[in-house]
């Protein structure tokens, strides 16, 4: 299917004038949400990276239920894989599978978290700028700009020396440092969408500005705000794998990056300890990034064309 | 200027002067010392060409010109009684909200086109006034002349076609049934068989409910078959102004006269394409610069 072919199959309830009035070149008009629907789904790849992502999801969030424990040490120690221990067992003769299980719950939690923290503040804070522009927009991307060039490591690593390393400070600093990325597209399609008219008709209806960001602004800036949010889950993701691996994490919830930091001391003897949380890390990420990119070349037409 | 007509006034505006920055130190002057008087019920048309002021104006009627501190407005603009000029955001959006609505020129991007039609609609529809609003929208739909308004209350405005878009508009404008309708090139967007309907809605909408209506338009065939009175600008002045018959029957001003020499008819075959000869626009510019 070509992207021509994906953007307008008018339906035979709609009128006619579907087919003329969705344009890819009109900035101010949307392609209707099946014909979005279908041109997210025509690729291949989009296909089969959405059925990792689901797959790594699930089993991170019902496994738990479903494996053994994950603390139990009564197994042999570090065990290679087999029909038994499916990735084998740790030096302490835990299962490992129901390490890793748990691991993605945390890995995938602070990822989701993070990026879902980023698109609010991001577009609290973008959509304010946006539209209001002037001293209060100067400040606020005054404001972005400090948490923008923050070292989030660094930070992370302090506030874990100071407040102890739980799972929620960690998302708490990431989404502190992650925010301005969003912030900023979201203040960019804020101050396109202050110039259309529908907003201009608002004000003509008599409404304040809050009201009009949040029923005008906000749900027309949302494509690309959505993608530049998809692509903080996995940054949030490896940020957060690499500071476990540096050993800042929740040492009774270990995420991915804690199970390979333990896993250093073992790649001699047992492979599988780095070989199967890295091999997620890497599959989630990718899978994150890849569906990003595809929701962007379905809500940005012309972008997808001009590749 | 001073038109006597009885009866309250739902406009006047007095010696509106706009200036309009158009560069880092430079400004223009879009609207120089226009008076205005629309009575209770009547139908005012504004007539010019392209940067003759006619929409500032109208902006500047609705309080809706971009909110800069560069943007200067002097006079004085009383809607209902209540004067807008230096009033503050709270007194504008109650005025913008309840006694002015504006119908603008595309309707295609003065629709939200993450909302639902009907409820664009009722966002118009003020708070207080109670009852049933899915009612109240259809209502409104099908007096913009919408058939199958529970419908067409559930699409998103890329679903209807041009004409009906701006017939939502139409809705979304006398949903608050408002003492005036400010409607800017309701028409231009679309073709004439559409226009010729949407005008007819529009006029039976603004007869049904008795609002006043300021239509601005560069068509002078559209303000001849729905304005009273016209008025008729010129490089930001208010260049001739009367009744619609008067002024188009009889022009006085040159001006207003070169403009109905420009109209086009579909017998003028053979006859040369008439523009305003530079001749005229210099005298017509050094009038009024001595004029002020």
């Amino acid at each position: 299917m070509t992207a021509r072919d994906a953007i307008v199959v008018p339906t035979s309830e709609e009128p006619p004038e579907l087919a003329l009035t969705t344009p890819i070149s009109n900035p101010g008009q949307r392609r209707s949400r099946a014909s979005t629907t279908r041109a997210f789904l025509g690729k291949p790849a989009t296909i089969v990276f959405l059925i990792v992502l689901a797959a790594i999801v699930t089993v991170s969030f019902i496994g738990p239920y479903l494996v053994g424990n994950p603390v139990t040490t009564s197994h042999p120690i570090l065990h290679a894989p087999d029909l038994e221990f499916l990735m084998g067992t740790d030096a302490l003769g835990r299962d490992y599978l129901a390490r890793v299980v748990n691991g993605g719950r945390i890995s995938l939690f602070v990822g989701f978290s993070v990026a879902f923290l980023c698109m609010t503040i991001g577009l609290v804070i973008g959509g304010l700028a946006g539209y209001y522009g002037g001293f209060l927009d100067a400040g606020l991307v005054k404001v972005a700009e400090f948490f923008q060039v923050l070292p989030g490591l660094v930070l992370a690593l302090v506030a874990a020396a100071l407040l102890g390393s739980n799972v929620w400070i960690i998302v708490a600093i990431l989404a502190l440092t992650m925010w301005p990325a969003v912030a900023r597209i979201a203040r960019a399609e804020a101050m396109r969408i202050a110039q259309l008219g529908y907003v201009e008709s608002a004000k003509a209806a008599g409404f304040r500005g809050l009201r009009i960001i949040w029923s005008d602004v906000i749900p027309n800036a949302l494509p690309p705000v959505l993608v530049a949010t998809s692509m903080t889950v996995g940054r949030a993701i490896l940020i957060e794998s690499g500071l476990a691996y540096l050993g800042i994490g929740d040492a009774n919830n270990p995420s991915w990056g804690a199970l390979l930091n333990t896993a250093q001391g073992f790649m001699q003897t047992g492979w599988w300890l780095a070989v199967f949380p890295g091999a997620l890390i890497f599959l989630t990420v990718l899978a994150v990034n890849i569906l990003g990119d595809s929701l962007n070349d379905a809500l940005n037409p012309t972008v997808g064309r001009v590749k | 200027m001073d038109d006597v007509t009885e009866g309250r006034a739902i406009l006047d505006v007095r010696d509106l002067q706009v200036f309009l920055p158009t560069g880092a130190r430079t400004e223009i002057e879009a609207v120089s010392s226009v008076s205005l008087h629309v009575a209770d019920g009547e139908r005012v048309g504004i007539v010019g060409e392209s940067g003759s002021g006619k929409s500032v104006t109208g902006r500047a009627i609705a309080g809706l010109l971009p909110t800069s501190p560069r943007v200067r407005v002097n006079g004085s603009v009383r809607v209902a009684g209540i004067e807008m000029v230096g009033a503050g955001r709270a007194a504008q959006e109650k005025v913008r909200g309840k006694t002015v609505g504006m119908i603008f020129q595309d309707p295609l991007t003065f629709l939200n086109p993450t909302m639902k039609i009907g409820r664009q609609v009722a966002e118009s529809i003020p708070r207080s006034r109670g009852g049933d609003r899915q009612a109240e929208v259809q209502r409104f739909l099908a007096q913009a002349g919408l058939e199958d308004a529970a419908a067409l209350a559930r699409r998103f405005p890329h679903e209807l076609s041009g004409g009906m878009r701006q017939r939502v508009l139409i809705a979304i404008a006398i949903a608050k049934l408002p003492e005036l309708i400010i409607a800017d090139e309701p028409t231009t967007a679309l073709d004439a068989t559409v226009q010729q309907r949407v005008l007819q809605t529009l006029d039976d909408a603004v007869r049904t409910l008795g609002t006043s209506l300021i239509l601005i338009s560069h068509d002078l065939a559209v303000v001849a078959q729905m304005t009273d009175r016209v008025y008729v600008m010129y490089r930001g002045r208010v260049v001739e102004s009367g009744t619609t018959a008067d002024v188009l029957r009889a022009p006085r001003h040159p001006y207003t006269q070169a403009l109905l020499t420009s109209v086009r008819s579909l017998t003028d075959d053979g006859v040369p394409l008439y523009s305003i000869p530079p001749s005229l626009r210099r005298s017509l510019d050094e009038e009024l610069t001595h004029a002020s």
